[in-house]
Parts: C-alpha cells; sequence; structure tokens
C-alpha cells in the first residue's frame, strides 16, 4: 500500500481466502480463482498455502507432489523457520514455480509464450507441529499470541514485497480459525474473498469472520471484500439463505457467482498425478462456465474498487 | 410353531432367496457388494469388469499381476472409459497413448492415489 498525495492507492495484490467457518469452500474458491484467472485473464498468480491441511497445495500438486516438494525445502513451513532463527524475510527458495495443471497453460509454455501461470507457495502438514513449537517458544518468552501474529506478520510482510513484483496476485488459502500463522495471512492481505455456504451455521460464521476482522485487521473490510456462495443446493432454505445474506446481513458487500453443489468440482480438485494435465474445459466440465464467472466478477470487483491497472481476457 | 406355519415360513423365505437371487442376475452391482460382503473376492470380465472394476481398490487389494490380468481382456477404448471414469487419467494423458502404456500409467497412479488415502 503506497500513498499518493492524502489519497491512499490500494493494491489488490495479496488476497485472503477466508472464513472462521471451516468447510465453505475457502480451498476449492482458491483453486478455482487461480485457474480461471491464469487461463482466463492470463495472469500470473502465486497461491500461498497458510493452512496445515495442504488442501490447496494437493489440490494443485497431488499429495505425492506436496511431499515431492517438502522433501526438494519448499513449504510456508520454512517461512517459520526463518522466522524463529531471525533470517532475513524471503520466501522465494520455497516456492514451486510449476503448480499448473491446465493444459492450455502448460502448452503455451512449452512454446515459451506464457499466457497465465500458477506457481505454489505450498502447506505441509509439518506447518502445524512449527507451529506449535513457535508458539511455545514465542510465549515462553512472555510474548502473546497478539504480538507473535504482528511479528509474523511483519515477516510475512518482508517476505511477500519482493514477490509483489513477480506476480500478478498472491492468493492466500487461509485456515478456518485464528492461529497466529492465520491471523498473519489475514494482516498481509490487500482483498478479502470470503466463500460462505448458505445456511445457517456458515452465515453465522462469515458474521463472526466479518465483525472481528473489521475489528482487529481492516476497517475498510467491508468494502474489501467478495463474497462467493459455495456448494450451493438449489431448494427453498438455501434461495432464501442466500436472499437473506446479499439483501440484508451482508448487503454492502460484493458477491461473486453462486457455486453449485457439483462431483464436477470434486473431480477437478482431485487431480490425477503431479504429471497429469486436462484443458480448461475437460478439467471443470460443465462447471466452466461458474469457474469463468468467478474470475469475470472477481476483475469487475477489482477494478470497480479501482485497486489495481485493469486485467483483460485472453481466453474465453 | 405349528408344521402348517413351518412350512409358511420355508416357502416365504425361498421366494425371498429367489427374488435376490434374479436381482443379483440383474443387477450385477449389487451382486458385488454382497458377495464382497460376505468377504469373498470377486474378479470381472468383459463389459462387466469396464463398469466395476475399481483400479484403487484393486491395487490395494490385489498385486501387480492381478492388477494387471483385469485390465488384460479390455480393449483401448474400454481402458480409457475405466481410467477416466475413475479420475486416473484426463482425455490430455491418453492421448496418443497404446493398452500397455495405459495399463503402466493405471497401475502407477492408482497405486500411488490408494497409498495416499490408505491410512
Ligand atoms: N461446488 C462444490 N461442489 C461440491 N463439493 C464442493 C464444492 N466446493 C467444495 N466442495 C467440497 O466441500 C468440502 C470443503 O471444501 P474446501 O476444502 O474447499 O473448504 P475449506 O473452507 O477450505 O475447508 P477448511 O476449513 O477445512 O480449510 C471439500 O470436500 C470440497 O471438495
Ligand atoms: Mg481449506
Amino acid at each position: 500500500m503506497n500513498t499518493d498525495g492524502n489519497r491512499l492507492i490500494m493494491s489488490a495484490n495479496i488476497v485472503a481466502i477466508a472464513n472462521l467457518k471451516g468447510g465453505v469452500g475457502k480451498s476449492t474458491t482458491t483453486v478455482m480463482l487461480a485457474d480461471s484467472l491464469a487461463y482466463h485473464f492470463g495472469l500470473n498468480v502465486l497461491v500461498v498455502d497458510l493452512d496445515a491441511q495442504a488442501n490447496s497445495s494437493q489440490m494443485l500438486l497431488t499429495e505425492q507432489g506436496v511431499h515431492a516438494a517438502s522433501e526438494q525445502g519448499k513449504g510456508t513451513h520454512h517461512l517459520l523457520g526463518q522466522f524463529l532463527e531471525g533470517r532475513k524475510a524471503m520466501a522465494g527458495p520455497f516456492i514451486m514455480p510449476n503448480a499448473v495443471s491446465i493444459e492450455e497453460l502448460r502448452a503455451a509454455e512449452m512454446k515459451s509464450e506464457r499466457l497465465g501461470w500458477i506457481s505454489a507457495l505450498p502447506a505441509h502438514p509439518q506447518l502445524r507441529m512449527d507451529e506449535l513449537a513457535l508458539e511455545e517458544e514465542w510465549y515462553s518468552r512472555t510474548g502473546t499470541p497478539t504480538t507473535l501474529s504482528e511479528a509474523l506478520a511483519r515477516h510475512f510482510q518482508n517476505a511477500f514485497s519482493d514477490l509483489l513484483p513477480l506476480y500478478d496476485l498472491i492468493l492466500l488459502d487461509c485456515p478456518p480459525h485464528l492461529s497466529p500463522l492465520s491471523r498473519a495471512g489475514l494482516a498481509v492481505a490487500d482483498v478479502f474473498v470470503i466463500p460462505t455456504l448458505a445456511d445457517a451455521v456458515s452465515s453465522w460464521g462469515t458474521k463472526q469472520f466479518m465483525s472481528w476482522v473489521g475489528e482487529n485487521v481492516r476497517a475498510d473490510l467491508v468494502n474489501r471484500s467478495f463474497s462467493v456462495i459455495t456448494r450451493f443446493k438449489n431448494t427453498n432454505y438455501a434461495r432464501q439463505t442466500r436472499s437473506e445474506l446479499q439483501n440484508v446481513y451482508l448487503k454492502d458487500i460484493w458477491f461473486g457467482p453462486t457455486i453449485p453443489e457439483s462431483v464436477q468440482v470434486l473431480t477437478a480438485m482431485d487431480r490425477p498425478a503431479a504429471d497429469s494435465y486436462d484443458t480448461f474445459r475437460g478439467k471443470y466440465g460443465k462447471m466452466r462456465g461458474d469457474v469463468r464467472v468467478l474470475a469475470e466478477e472477481f476483475v469487475k470487483f477489482v477494478h470497480a474498487r479501482k485497486w489495481n491497472e485493469s486485467f483483460t481476457k485472453v481466453r474465453t | 410353531m405349528t408344521d402348517e406355519t413351518d412350512q409358511d415360513a420355508f416357502t416365504k423365505l425361498d421366494r425371498f432367496f429367489e427374488e435376490l437371487r434374479l436381482e443379483m442376475r440383474a443387477n450385477p452391482e449389487l451382486a458385488v457388494r454382497l458377495v464382497k460382503a460376505i468377504g469373498a473376492e470377486v474378479s470381472f470380465e468383459g463389459t462387466l469388469a469396464v463398469k466395476l472394476v475399481n483400479p484403487r481398490e484393486l491395487a490395494i487389494t490385489s498385486d501387480e499381476a492381478g492388477f494387471r490380468a483385469a485390465f488384460a481382456a479390455m480393449t483401448l477404448a474400454d481402458i480409457k472409459t475405466v481410467l477416466k471414469a475413475h479420475n486416473l487419467a484426463s482425455a490430455v494423458d491418453m492421448k496418443g497413448l497404446q493398452a500397455p502404456e495405459l495399463i503402466d500409467m493405471a497401475y502407477r497412479r492408482a497405486v500411488a492415489k490408494a497409498a495416499e488415502r490408505n491410512v
């Protein structure tokens, strides 16, 4: 974020995909956005997995790929080690430069015509242990969760600022709670993508998220939020709940498309192997229109808020 | 219980098993589930194999030779159908590959996926 006179120019470069509620589609939305922004808008996207469940990393790289990445010294847990040992903040060495599964992106790359790309700073289950160890260490030195979150956020800020010139967008897949790590992720984000389900408990989780982040991280959160209703089953109940979310409780938030519940999403997120590629059409099948609109709406949202130079379509 | 009601019960059981037998004939998926439920091993041939073989399960429950045998009698198109249906390969992955290469890929990926999921 830099200033131009008194006017704040915000950048939409770091996007946190977050909600306090678990299982609302954060990781799935992260991967769909990455694929669709890379495919349709030719963007160079970095996916950072801050969740020790490593779901978006698995979706992008497969589980074997997650382990292979870790063996090559890649992964978000190394950022914690770096922080703990007081080393200079640097994320570049921990990034898997290829997390692409879309054939069209790979084919263009082969012809040295890169047009849209995805890299990943993956998570590994080790992240959970490393975060615990960090907490033990920090609290034994009379630190608090808040000071730890703040110090980690500064570390991330430094680590990611070197990356900003290299990527169009950095997507942070956040875990469903407020650990120091996830708080640090929220603190460095410019924009929030908030997936939610159209049911009462998810509305509740979303409300909690909005009020906590609004009070503790971003006062202008409402203006920076893009919500997506996911796994939508077209029932009366779901339609009512969605209507309330969009027209009453979260009426000031930008809503992206409603993503239907579909088996196609499950198969799209289950990459057959780390060397498997599929066309965008093949990967998303009958969901491809929804995934395209997700990126289109997100880009509209970013433009409307004037955070960024314009992104233009490179593929239909 | 009188003799008469005994007879009645057996007749009814016979009817029950007859219905079950007929249903199993008509519905091989059900037959397979029932046979598996009593702990017997099942293997398939022909079009039934294409419909019922689960490569990930097979990768765990049988050895490599058994795995390959399940695909040996299948046509190229059938192998592709199985790989696609079980999300083990995309059309792009399978383009231009012949049956032996596809079976290699199926085995490699099924073993890997099953290992990921097996506790
Ligand atoms: N549109 C959809 N149709 C069907 N299933 C979906 C859809 N979106 C997500 N899912 C499934 O819902 C589950 C939760 O999704 P996901 O893991 O993306 O949520 P999450 O918010 O990241 O969860 P967590 O809080 O554990 O990180 C997964 O099993 C995922 O495959
Ligand atoms: Mg997740």
